[in-house]
């Protein structure tokens, strides 16, 4: 099992960077997710750490040892890429056997092993197929295999999931994570996909344009968000964000037809301060319009996901949307009000983006 | 069926079977020329109308070209000189191949390297024929092995470089960086997994090599005389200032398609898979 420092971090491309001033330790036996949007840098990081990428400035450390120059084959990790990059050449249980061929394990040896493996990804009946006689859910676990056999310290895996469809996805996803919590190993695991980085992290790394913007526990994550970048990419729908002032009772929103107030508990000093007020979708209430801390919007359109149903409002050029476990039964151009769950709105600083914890 | 549409499709048919036939006649003619030549006696071999199948057979004309005449010689030259010139231009190319197809090269400077050693393939060979002399002459390798060989290599090369280069584009990095995570060195993942998938294509590559160069007759009548002499110089020899020798040159032609015949036939379904390989994306 190994430990992965990053120390400084930084990669460039000619006159992209890619991964800016990285610090980030990894623990021992940790399941960290590093989730962002296409071009965060999460695959370079993880290429840098497979040593398929050099590093421009800073070190990896990988149980306390620098290995910026050590070659991909001695670094003791293994990885699954997103093609699965299965040798078309070898069968299933030569594809899965090849890291222990290539260090001369005795060939017996070798096949007990890979039987082990292949029982424990139930794909012993494959073994003499090549991978293009195989689905790729199987080629998924081949790859997984091929990983698996080494005992390595750490895995690294890049994207593993996407290319398979949206339940086989679920299914898979689940298997990895009981394979992970099984075998206790080091696990480093690149998504976009924040439903698949909430359910298989320990640990979330979540990155911008090649900054860490937090790493913190999925739960944490979803509760505590270190920015609005963060808070508005974990979730769905994504949280609503609404321009604010502070003001003496709390905060007050821009809103028709009259001022909006949240009452919240704050400073008198940040008197006249703009923040934005940040709400889950999940944590509005449609109310019966009535009430005083009511606000009225418009409806404009509702979608039903069997399981949750979405309700799109407006109230002046301020869209939001409301998420209700229960059906609702509203026409575009309705007026409804909706009340937020004061305790749960975010404050971020409109100018830095960064949370506003103080209050 | 509608009895108008099957019988226009009875004409294309028939119209596409007559095409093919026409070119298997137009391919194999001439071999079968060659063959009855080479075994006629000399004086059934000018005759007209002609003999199409001899009543009567001879060797002689082989006993003449490869035993008087020591075409053998020739071609053992020439099997080596396109053997060896073939081995230095594959390894040498798809190296530089691998190179062009993988490596970042600064300023965008990739496809313009690609396409300056394309562009020495541009110019007819046969410009560079009286310079080359002279080079090889002040170097004192007239008439040697050494020569032919480096020329046909050194020309091979650029061809071997771009048809390489496409075939490793189409082999994905993926497999390259697995197998270096799982313990090879680059060198080693080049050679173990890239170079084993890309060996189809290779070998194409190699038998088109190997063909331009047992085929190659102006250089090799320049630059040699008598100890380095290819066998389409030696075949060219049989035309002299008084006669023809026909059956001597039939007999050495159908030698000397033999090598090629056996490697395509050997090599001929790779050579398929290899010549359609960066066609496509699979």
């Amino acid at each position: 099992m190994a430990s992965i420092s990053y120390r400084n971090i930084t990669k460039r491309f000619g006159s992209v960077t890619a991964v800016n001033n990285l610090d980030l330790e990894v623990r021992e036996g940790e399941f960290l997710v590093l989730l962002g949007p296409s071009g965060c840098g999460k695959t370079t990081l993880l290429r840098m750490t497979a040593g398929l990428e050099e590093v421009s400035a800073g070190a990896i450390l990988m149980n306390g040892r620098a290995v910026n120059e050590i070659a991909p084959k001695d670094r003791d990790i293994a990885m699954v890429f997103q093609s699965y990059a299965l040798y078309p050449h070898l069968t299933v249980a030569e594809n899965i056997g090849y890291p222990l061929k290539i260090r001369g394990v005795d060939r017996s040896a070798a096949a007990a092993k890979t039987m082990a493996v292949a029982k424990m990804l139930k794909i012993e009946q494959l073994l003499n197929r090549l991978p293009r006689e195989l689905s790729g859910g199987q080629r998924q676990r081949v790859a997984l295999g091929r990983a698996m056999i080494r005992e390595p310290g750490a895995f690294l895996m890049d994207e593993p999931l996407s290319n398979l469809d949206a339940k086989l996805r679920v299914e898979t996803r689940a298997e990895i994570k009981k394979l992970q919590r099984d075998l206790g190993k080091t696990t480093l695991y690149v998504t976009h996909d924040q439903a698949e980085a909430m359910s298989l992290a320990t640990r979330v790394a979540i990155f911008d344009h090649g900054v860490l913007q937090q790493a913190a526990s999925p739960q944490e994550i979803f509760e505590e968000p270190a920015n609005q970048f963060v808070a508005s990419f974990v979730g769905t729908p994504s949280m609503n964000f609404m321009a604010a002032t502070v003001v003496a009772e709390g905060i007050e929103i821009k809103a028709q037809p009259k001022r909006y107030v949240i009452g919240l508990k704050r400073p008198a000093s940040e008197h006249g301060r703009p923040v934005v007020a940040g709400i889950r979708p999940q944590h509005i209430r449609i109310g019966s319009g009535g009430a005083a801390s009511a606000l009225p919007v418009k409806v404009f359109i509702t979608e039903s996901l069997g399981t949750e149903f979405h309700i799109f409002v407006e109230n002046g050029d301020s869209k939001i949307v409301i998420a209700s476990a229960s059906p609702v039964d509203l026409a575009t151009g309705e007026m409804i009000s909706i009340d937020f769950e004061v305790d749960k709105i975010k404050l971020f600083d409109p100018a830095t983006g960064l949370r506003i914890r103080k209050w | 069926m509608n009895p108008k549409t099957s019988g226009r499709s009875f004409i294309w048919r028939a119209a596409s079977l007559a095409l093919l036939a026409a070119a298997i006649l137009a391919v194999c003619f001439p071999l079968y020329w060659l063959l009855i030549t080479s075994v006629k006696f000399r004086a059934d071999q000018m005759t007209f109308p002609p003999v199409w199948i001899p009543a009567r057979w001879t060797l002689g004309s082989f006993h003449e070209a490869f035993v008087v005449k020591g075409f053998g010689a020739y071609f053992v030259n020439s099997l080596v000189y396109a053997g060896c010139s073939t081995f230095l231009s594959v390894a040498l190319g798809s190296l530089a191949g691998y190179s062009l197809a993988r490596f970042k090269f600064p300023g965008q400077l990739e496809p313009k390297i690609s396409f300056w050693i394309l562009s020495t393939r541009m110019f007819p060979p046969v410009v560079s024929l009286i310079p080359l002399y002279f080079l090889i002459r002040k170097i004192n390798l007239l008439d040697t092995p050494a020569a032919l060989i480096a020329l046909y290599a050194v020309f091979n090369l650029p061809f071997v470089v771009w048809m390489t280069r496409s075939f490793f584009k189409e082999i994905p990095v993926d497999l390259e960086e697995a197998a270096m995570v799982d313990g090879l060195t680059r060198f080693q993942a080049f050679g173990r997994v890239t170079l084993r998938l890309a060996a189809p294509g290779l070998a194409a590559t190699a038998i088109l090599c190997f063909i331009a160069s047992f085929n190659e007759f102006i250089f090799a009548l320049t630059l040699t005389t008598l100890k380095a002499v290819t066998l389409p110089v030696g075949i060219a020899g049989f035309v002299t200032q008084y006669k023809v020798m026909w059956g001597e040159m039939a007999a050495a032609g159908l030698v000397a398609a033999v090598p090629v015949v056996v490697f395509s036939l050997l090599a001929g379904r790779h050579m398929v898979k290899g010549l359609t390989m960066g066609a496509v994306k699979g």
